[in-house]
């Protein structure tokens, strides 16, 4: 036994454990997250259930969306009257939909009191812009009231109807968003351009005259968008299908609120597939609807990998600027020590603290003044004086510094003495030798530094709730309307989507495993990030390699 | 200074024409004094490294410095372009003068200084960069970029070296490619592009092989018609094969400085003879 210990053996079996956990929970995490986010966009089957509930049959249809164990006398003892000898009742959980006439869209069936369950092949799904998923059968389809379609063939038409009205919502989106957009910006712009002009004094009838001619020809331009739009619209409430639930209830809809509509019982695996990827891909590229319970989150990965990399673009230079005094030129001693000490604890910090000094001093304070300064034509509304992209960036920027710092001096010290005395001895600089030799050999650390610091941002949520982050923002902070990078809007991110869908939603049931999917695309989004930087450094390890002797 | 007799342009105290172009060796004859040193004292700290040493470096020759580990030849060597200035607690009294200025003068350009006193160590430090950004260092910091000019001064320092036909396919390839010798030789190359007056040179040899030795010490032969040379070794045979002049210090202070024949066939002083018979071990 002592022969064991003293051969070392045990140490290598207790690091060898200790990185086997370790891998064996971040693999498990991200297998969860992934399975229960993935799964979410898989067209399940949808079954129907003839339901015993206090001696009343009632039809239930719905896909299963969780199965769980539970301990009779549990269900007994909430009030069911429930007669078995069984230790464990299963029962699912439904998710039934239909929420404009139930009022829910998830119920719990207990097993034994399922009498009967069947997949009827022409049983459809709805997805809806209003009020989440229909489940029922079609009946006909209608335009202008008058049905044109029933029976067997109303399937095809209703699906030409729903490709018609996405196809006129594209257009209809194109016109909202870009067009009149652009509109409203240079409506703005004039608006503050006038209100400037009337700050320094110099709204001569001449110079507003001007503007009120630009804004004439604006506003007519504007016009003839907004009638095109209404001829749209009418097009749009044309057409109506009329469908029946499960238990009986007739119900129209109107196909512009329908987003599609599918049969998953007579779907091939093939099928599926196709749905499923569409699904995937509607998912991280389109906007969130229903407060963020459907649709996609596509504003939330721009804005985190936005906001990542102006981070990065301000914390890179900042950082290896601080190591290079610290490293370089200050003189090492106590003080420099402590400095040391100091700015390695600052990564210690609570995040949040990060946020609310950056709410007070970067928002409040520079932004306010900024305001004061520069935008005085705006005011009382706040440009820069509320939170946004440019004070989250900075927010982080300044709680990631500490790891810019660190790898770079770490960095500077590893270059041999041989190459600065080198440069030295040819007649350089300090400067030169560090612009031109030391800070290229440095690259790959500082490279490393702006990983971890990539890593850290993009996962911080608290700090952004106070400085910038947004549930819903209506615009990206990056569009055709120039100056194109607009700093100063409010921003989504991913992070705080998880906690917005998770914590916040008014449908706790329908939005779960979109946090699983939302915190599945936020590891991926982060893992790319570092994927790149990694890819960069290891380019510049390769032409930086010093001599290692 | 020798240099600022012409009328070419000057760059920070350097003669780029003469860089260009290539000046004409001096004639040969009576020796001239490239550097001098008087009453040379250095502390490290506390300790006294350097304990008075006088002495003067003749121009366009070979002075070679032998002794024991840690008797302060590195540390005086070091001293002739102020790359001691680098260490934290060093202290020097005395003067080195070249050209007539002591260099620890506060008017001193020291950039300037360690143009004219180039030095190569004793582990090669190429840059990590191209052979060809290797030699062309010294002039981009003098702010050269015409081309012609810099391909010129890479190719002739490259041939001076004894390295161009060795290299000259891969200029532009990485530097850290090359062998140790080839290296110390690139390390030269790099060092004579900006054309010094003295060239200091480290134990430039002790990391090498024998024939990388054998090529480095050819090398300073060639050179010494160009440069006025300072080298420290540990090896007292390349002392004697490479250099005019030797000067043998003990704990810090200068011993004896005469003809390399002299010294090591008819040494003046006990302790010398003691050190190159081997009986300091």
């Amino acid at each position: 036994m002592r022969k064991w210990i003293d051969s070392g053996s045990p140490w290598v079996w207790l690091t060898a454990a200790s990185v086997s956990i370790s891998i064996i929970m971040v693999v498990g995490l991200l297998l969860l997250i992934a399975a229960r986010g993935l799964g979410h966009f898989w067209p399940a089957d949808v079954v129907t259930f003839e339901y015993q509930n206090n001696n009343q049959i009632v039809k239930v249809a719905g896909e299963i969306r969780d199965t769980e164990e539970v301990p009779a006398q549990r269900i007994i003892d909430s009030g069911v009257k429930l007669d078995t000898n069984e230790e464990l009742i299963s029962r699912h959980l439904i998710k039934t939909g239909n929420r404009d006439l139930y009022g829910i869209d998830f119920r719990w069936l207990i097993d034994p009191f399922i009498l009967t369950r069947a997949t009827p092949e022409e049983l459809m799904v709805i997805e809806r812009r209003e009020w989440g998923n229909f489940y029922g059968f079609l009946g006909q389809v209608k335009v202008d009231g008058q049905v044109i379609a029933e029976g067997a063939e109303s399937w095809d038409v209703l699906q030409q109807q729903i490709e018609k009205t996405g196809d006129t919502f594209s257009v209809i989106r194109g016109i909202e968003h870009g067009d009149i957009g652009a509109i409203n910006y240079s409506l703005e712009r004039l608006r503050l351009k006038q209100r400037g002009l009337e700050l320094k004094g110099e709204d001569t009838p001449q110079a507003l005259g001007k503007l009120e001619e630009e804004r004439q020809s604006l506003q007519a331009e504007y016009e003839g968008l907004q009638s095109e739009l209404q001829t749209h619209y009418r097009e749009l409430n044309r057409a109506s299908l009329v469908a029946e639930t499960f238990d009986g209830k007739i119900l129209e809809i109107p196909i512009s609120k329908t987003v599609q509509a599918y049969r998953p019982n007579s779907m091939s695996v093939f099928g599926k597939v196709g749905f499923y990827l569409g699904k995937v891909w509607e998912f991280v590229s389109d906007e969130p609807r229903e407060a963020n319970t459907e649709g996609g989150i596509f504003p939330a990965i721009f804005g985190t990998v936005m906001m990542v990399i102006i981070m990065a673009i301000l914390v890179t230079p900042f950082g290896v600027v601080a190591a290079i005094y610290l490293r370089e030129y200050a003189k090492q001693g106590p003080i420099i020590r402590m400095v040391r000490i100091a700015v390695n604890n600052l990564a210690g910090v609570p995040s949040i603290v990060y946020g609310v000094f950056g709410l007070g001093f970067f928002v409040y304070f520079l932004g306010g003044n900024i305001d004061a300064l520069f935008f005085p034509e705006s005011a009382p509304a706040p440009t820069f004086g509320t939170p946004g992209l440019l004070w989250a960036s900075i927010t982080l920027a300044l709680l990631t510094v500490p790891v810019v710092i660190v790898a770079t001096e770490e960095g500077l010290s590893r270059i041999p003495k041989s190459i600065r005395e080198g440069s030295l001895a040819l007649g350089a600089t300090k400067a030169e030798t560090l612009w031109r030799t030391i800070i290229p050999m440095t690259s790959p650390a500082i490279m490393t530094g702006l990983i971890l610091a990539v890593a850290r941002a993009a996962g911080e949520v608290a700090p952004l709730m106070l400085v910038g982050v947004v549930k819903l923002a209506p615009t990206l902070p990056l569009d055709g309307n120039f100056p194109f990078l607009h700093l100063d809007r409010k921003f989504m991110h991913l992070g705080f989507h998880i906690y917005d869908v998770g914590f916040q939603s008014p449908n706790v049931e329908a939005a779960r495993p979109l946090v699983y999917a939302t915190a599945l695309l936020l590891v991926l989004v982060i893992i790319a990030l570092n994927l790149a930087a990694i890819a960069i450094r290891n380019r510049l390890r390769e032409k930086y390699k010093s001599l290692e002797q | 200074m020798n240099m600022s007799d012409s009328t070419a342009p000057m760059t920070h105290g350097v003669n780029i024409d003469a860089i260009k172009l290539k000046k004409a060796p001096a004639a040969s004859g009576a020796t001239e004094t490239a550097l001098t040193v008087k009453d040379l004292k250095l502390f490290y700290s506390d300790k006294e490294a350097l304990k008075g040493i006088n002495m003067t470096i003749p121009k366009e020759r070979v002075t070679a410095f032998i002794g024991p580990s840690g008797c302060g030849k590195s540390t005086l060597l070091r001293c002739f372009n102020r790359m001691n200035d680098l260490v934290d607690g060093v202290r020097i009294e005395g003067q080195i003068l070249l050209h007539d200025k002591d260099i620890h003068h506060r008017d001193i350009d020291i950039a300037a200084l360690r143009r004219q006193v180039g030095m190569v160590f004793q582990k090669p430090n190429p840059f990590p960069k191209s052979i060809y950004e290797n030699v062309a260092y010294g002039l981009r910091l003098l702010g050269v970029k015409d081309r012609r000019t810099l391909d010129e001064v890479v190719e002739r320092s490259l041939r001076s070296s004894a390295l161009w036909d060795e290299v000259k396919d891969r200029l532009h390839d990485s530097a850290f490619g090359l062998s140790g010798g080839q290296q110390q030789r690139l390390v030269i190359a790099r060092a004579i592009a900006i054309e010094p007056e003295v060239l200091l040179l480290d134990e430039p040899a002790s990391a090498l092989d024998p024939i990388s030795t054998l090529k480095i010490e050819e090398l300073i032969y060639e050179l010494k018609s160009k440069y006025t040379i300072v080298i420290v070794t540990h090896n007292m045979q390349q002392a004697a094969r490479v250099s005019d002049y030797t000067a043998f210090m003990y704990m810090g202070e200068l011993i004896e400085l005469a003809d390399t024949d002299m010294l090591f066939t008819n040494p003046k002083k006990k302790q010398t003879e003691d050190y190159i018979t081997g009986r300091y071990g």
